[in-house]
């Protein structure tokens, strides 16, 4: 056996030489064009489908009912109004965050980078929860405000506010990090040089390093609206009865209301706004998506010289107002820095350390900071059947999940990077999709499409959409190690007679393990923090325990949830310390037995 | 000079070099002292190189002139005020950065106006001083482009005409020319040099090329590990080197090994190590050494003369030839000898009597003032080009 695969081996590579095989790299496609069309595509499709159906067969009516409904259109204008001002909040408050950190000394630095990226790896559900427990009556900030003699503070929570704050915590991250990414490639000799020419910190500031961050700045703005659109985990949670987004409009048009065409209609129409936007914003899109940068988002010129006198002169007085008022704001720039840093921690950690503090709380119901302390609701977690059994379920069914995410978009990552050039940047587009696309649409649509079939409550009706929403981590983190490793270290090993297996083996799956490890953490993340498709594709024996979760917090406000987190992170920092102890271990053992083995 | 500013209307501020004096600067990072007590007073329009090795501190001093850099101790002084609390960009002085450090996304018309704008100008006046500077740097035609549509040698010059569009009394450029080519950095040296004294602006050049320093400068300071070696004209410099660092950083030189003694005229002369002969030879600074002390001789390479060995007593080394290279007007020779390998570089003309090949026993020569010692304490640290 042995011998006959190495002696094919070997006159294949012989082969090889003289006639060139044809390229079949574009194959290893295949199976991510099928996942992402069968269990992507033609849900919507069935989706659109619904949107027109009646009793009758084809018809209009859903779309005029909902078009015509001034609830609708509320939810619609609230949606916008909510994603516009999360969106200039994060942007505003992200570019001096990240600003400051290029800036910072490296120690100081390392320690804010953890503030910014636990929050973003907690899950979205227990942040949202967490401020509850800070806004709501009896939370942290009425118990402050009642300590300084502010008996009836403000209503913070289950209205527009709440809603708000939650939504601007959890895509803080997601606007910081591209700016802060790009900020820090910056070579600041060029703000240097507006200084020596006479430009004030501010005004060198404005006039070159803004507008070298620029397209960062539109690139995240538009992610962070994009994403928000389909935000529904937090509205649900911290919104009042009355101010329903469009995803929960969706979902009351669906079960409270029992009219499917019409959330199906209400669905169509939201895609088509988030999609038009994608079309907008495409060349700030561009160059986060999985193909090299198309180049489409070099930093705009600055226009041509006008040449009238007298536009000329109102320009430079433009300017000059301009470059005083950037004067008076700079000398206030340390400060500014620092709140901004000041504000923009206690929105990202708060939540995280309440939510520790609140699991060791004694009431069954919202005091914080607790009263009494205890490890009751520990001991309620950990001895409740059903609550482990979600727990497991979920952990099953998320990594389940995400190794088949990992597996069909590294083979797709390779077909992306390394097979025909024409289909890429299509196909990347088709990728990206499942993070674009609210998950509250894509999850309706995907249940339209199973509804008839034994799927429903079933591990398979699960994985099936988490493996689509894996996806697009899987392929762009691939892609972009694939796009960095030297195709020539796989062409050499070709011309040494390897076969496509052995490359694989001994070439790609070493130099790519570290991505598609990432690839797996991100894809089971999204996955292990999903409400919205559980919300459709659990049954009743089948509960994940976000879902849990999510309808226990409806329910009552206990810190059973906040257990929940503490475990799980425990659990995550768990992982990501045995990681360091394993490869301390590895490494000693591999020491020790050189040692032995030169003596 | 006013021909050159013809038609400009800035005849009135026709620039004057400033003055620049430095007091005791230093420049501590932690523990590493980048700048040590500098002290220099530059004169009104003068040109003034500063040459050093890589890590010399050179950047750094430049730094604390333009403001972005605060001295630990010292202080500036530019016609005759204080600086050292002025924010940079109050400070007026234009710099030519490293690699340029243009705005991308401006066209050179409008880094040229930069300075410009921040000075308030109306449009109308600066279009003619955008106009004479690019001008002077030979860009006119090049206003509408962008910085990534020029070449490095343009890129450079735009770096020029930006930094002295708003006529500074004091131009400060780091290694300007160190990304371009040979030709074209010999090309630049001569157009800067030619701008400079159509400015009369006072300019402070660092590089670490010594063609560039010598042939450019009026004086050179020659920096090593953050303190000033030597200030000097560049003959100064080249001919009379105050230590063995600059002797070897500027220029080539032949080092020997030996001790002073004192003779019994009352003169301190050299004996070199390994020496047959054991003479006592004089070097030209004899009266700045003392005697009995370890000291190292220098010799350029172009001061020494191979002579025959046959007739020759005295002082002379003798050795054998163990390596020629031609250098087109002139060729290396090296000759092992009881001192040491010594480099003597020979001209056409004195080959035309006399050509040494490999092999060759010859007696090797100098005159008394082309050495110079060095006390050995004297060199502490070698440098790296
Ligand atoms: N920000 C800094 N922090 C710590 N050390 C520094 C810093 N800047 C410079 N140094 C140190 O100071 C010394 C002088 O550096 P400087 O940049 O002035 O050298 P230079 O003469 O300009 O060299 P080069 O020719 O390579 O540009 C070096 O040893 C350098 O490592
Ligand atoms: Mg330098």
């Amino acid at each position: 056996m042995s011998v006959d695969s190495s002696t094919e081996r070997f006159t294949g590579g012989l082969a090889a030489r003289p006639r060139r095989r044809p390229d079949r790299r574009w194959l290893t496609l295949v199976p991510l064009l099928a996942v992402l069309i069968l269990l992507f595509v033609v849900p919507l499709f069935s989706l659109l489908i619904d949107s027109f159906r009646s009793e009758q067969g084809f018809t209009l009516e859903n779309y005029r009912e909902q078009v015509t409904s001034p609830v609708f259109w509320r939810a619609i204008r609230r949606t916008l109004v909510i994603a516009a001002i999360s969106t200039g909040i994060c942007v505003v408050l992200g570019y001096l965050m990240a600003y400051a950190l290029t800036r910072m000394p490296k120690r100081l630095r390392g320690v804010l980078m953890v503030v910014v990226l636990v929050p973003y790896f907690t899950s979205i559900l227990i942040r949202s929860y967490a401020w509850i427990a800070i806004l709501a009556p009896g939370g942290l900030v009425a118990r402050t405000l009642a300590l300084v003699g502010i008996d009836s503070p403000p209503d913070l929570v289950f209205n527009q506010t709440g809603v708000l704050i939650g939504t601007v915590q959890i895509l803080l991250p997601l606007a910081l990090l591209p700016i802060y990414s790009v900020m820090s490639g910056i070579d600041r000799a060029s703000v240097r040089a507006a200084q020596s020419l006479g430009a004030s910190p501010a005004v060198a500031h404005w006039h070159v390093y803004r507008p070298a961050t620029s397209s960062a700045v539109m690139a995240s703005a538009a992610l962070v609206f994009i994403s928000s659109l389909g935000f529904y985990v937090t509205p649900a949670l911290l919104g009042g009865p009355g101010d329903a987004l469009i995803a929960q409009s969706i979902l009351v048009q669906f079960s409270n209301l029992v009219d499917p065409a019409g959330a199906a209609a209400q669905a169509v129409l939201l895609l088509l706004i988030v999609l038009m936007l994608f079309v907008v914003l495409f060349r700030y899109l561009a160059p986060s998506l999985s193909v090299e940068s198309t180049g489409s988002a070099t930093p705009r010129r600055g226009r041509r010289a006008d040449t009238t006198e007298r536009r000329e002169n109102l320009r430079a007085l433009r300017a000059r107002i301009l470059d005083s008022g950037l004067d008076a704001v700079g000398r206030l720039r340390l400060p500014i820095l620092v709140c901004g840093w000041i504000v923009g921690a206690a929105l990202l950690a708060t939540p995280l350390v309440v939510v520790a503090i609140w699991s060791f709380s004694d009431a069954t119901y919202l005091t914080f900071p607790p009263e009494e302390y205890s490890t009751r609701w520990f001991a309620d977690y950990f001895t409740d059947e059903a609550w482990i059994g979600s727990t497991f379920l979920s952990l099953g069914i998320a990594s389940a999940s995400a190794v088949i995410s990992v597996v069909i978009g590294g083979f797709g990552a390779f077909g992306l990077v390394r097979g025909p050039k024409r289909p890429r940047l299509p196909i990347a587009i088709l990728v990206a999709m499942p993070l674009i696309v609210p998950p509250m649409i894509y999850s309706l649509g995907f249940f339209i499409l199973v509804a008839p079939h034994d799927v429903v409550g079933t591990n398979l009706g699960l994985i099936m959409p988490y493996v689509v929403l894996g996806l697009p981590f899987a392929v762009s983190i691939t892609a972009a190690a694939l796009r960095n490793l030297d195709q020539r270290l796989e062409n050499a090993a070709r011309s040494l007679g390897a076969g496509s297996l052995s490359v694989l083996r001994h070439v790609l799956l070493p130099a790519l393990r570290p991505a598609l490890i990432s690839g797996f953490v991100f894809a089971f993340l999204a996955a292990f923090d999903d409400v919205v498709v559980a919300t459709f594709m659990s049954g009743p024996t089948a509960v994940t325990l976000p879902l849990r979760m999510f309808q226990d917090i409806k329910l009552e406000v206990s810190p059973r949830t906040a257990v929940v987190a503490v475990v799980l992170l425990g659990a995550g920092a768990a992982a990501v310390l045995l990681r360091f102890v394993m490869a301390w271990l590895v490494r000693a053992v591999r020491v020790a037995l050189s040692r032995r083995g030169a003596s | 000079m006013s021909e050159v500013l013809e038609g400009v209307q800035v005849v009135d501020q026709v620039a004057t070099g400033g003055e620049v004096e430095l007091d005791g600067l230093s420049k501590k990072y932690g523990t590493v002292q980048a700048v040590r007590e500098v002290s220099l007073s530059i004169r009104r329009g003068e040109f003034l190189a500063i040459l050093g090795p890589s890590g010399a501190g050179k950047t750094t001093l430049l730094n604390m002139l333009t403001g972005f850099e605060k001295p630990t101790s010292g202080a500036i002084r530019i016609d005759g005020r204080d600086v050292a609390r002025l924010a940079p960009h109050k400070r007026g002085i234009g710099v030519v950065f490293q690699h340029y450090a243009l705005f991308k996304h401006m066209t050179v018309a409008q880094n040229v106006a930069f300075p410009l704008r921040m000075r308030r100008m109306s449009p109308r006046e600066q279009r003619s001083h955008i106009q004479h500077a690019l001008e002077l740097v030979k860009l006119e035609d090049f206003a509408t482009r962008f910085p990534d549509q020029l070449s490095g040698g343009q890129q450079q010059r735009v770096a020029l005409a930006r930094a002295i569009v708003f006529r500074p009394p004091l131009l400060l450029m780091d290694e300007p020319l160190g990304a371009l080519d040979k030709r074209l950095r010999e090309h630049m040296r001569v157009e800067i040099k030619r701008l400079q004294r159509n400015l009369g602006a006072t300019v402070i050049y660092v590089t670490h090329d010594q063609g560039e320093a010598l042939t450019m400068a009026d004086r050179v300071a020659v920096m090593n590990d953050g303190a000033v070696e030597q200030l000097g004209t560049p003959d100064d410099l080249y001919e009379r080197p105050a230590s063995a660092f600059v002797a070897d950083f500027v220029g080539e030189t032949n080092f020997f090994q030996g001790r002073t003694v004192l003779d019994a005229d009352g003169r301190v002369r050299v004996v070199l190590d390994g020496d047959r002969t054991g003479h006592r030879r004089d070097v030209d600074n004899a009266e700045s050494l003392k005697a009995d002390c370890g000291v190292e001789v220098g010799v350029r390479p172009e001061q020494v003369s191979l002579l025959p060995v046959e007739g020759t007593d005295g002082p002379d080394v003798v050795g054998k030839v163990c390596e020629v290279l031609y250098e087109g007007a002139t060729a290396l020779h090296v000759v092992e000898t009881a001192i040491g390998n010594v480099n003597a570089r020979l001209s056409l003309k004195n080959l035309r009597e006399t050509r040494w090949a490999v092999g060759d026993q010859v007696a090797v020569h100098w005159d008394a003032h082309a050495a110079r010692g060095y006390h050995v304490a004297d060199r502490n640290s070698s440098p790296s080009s």
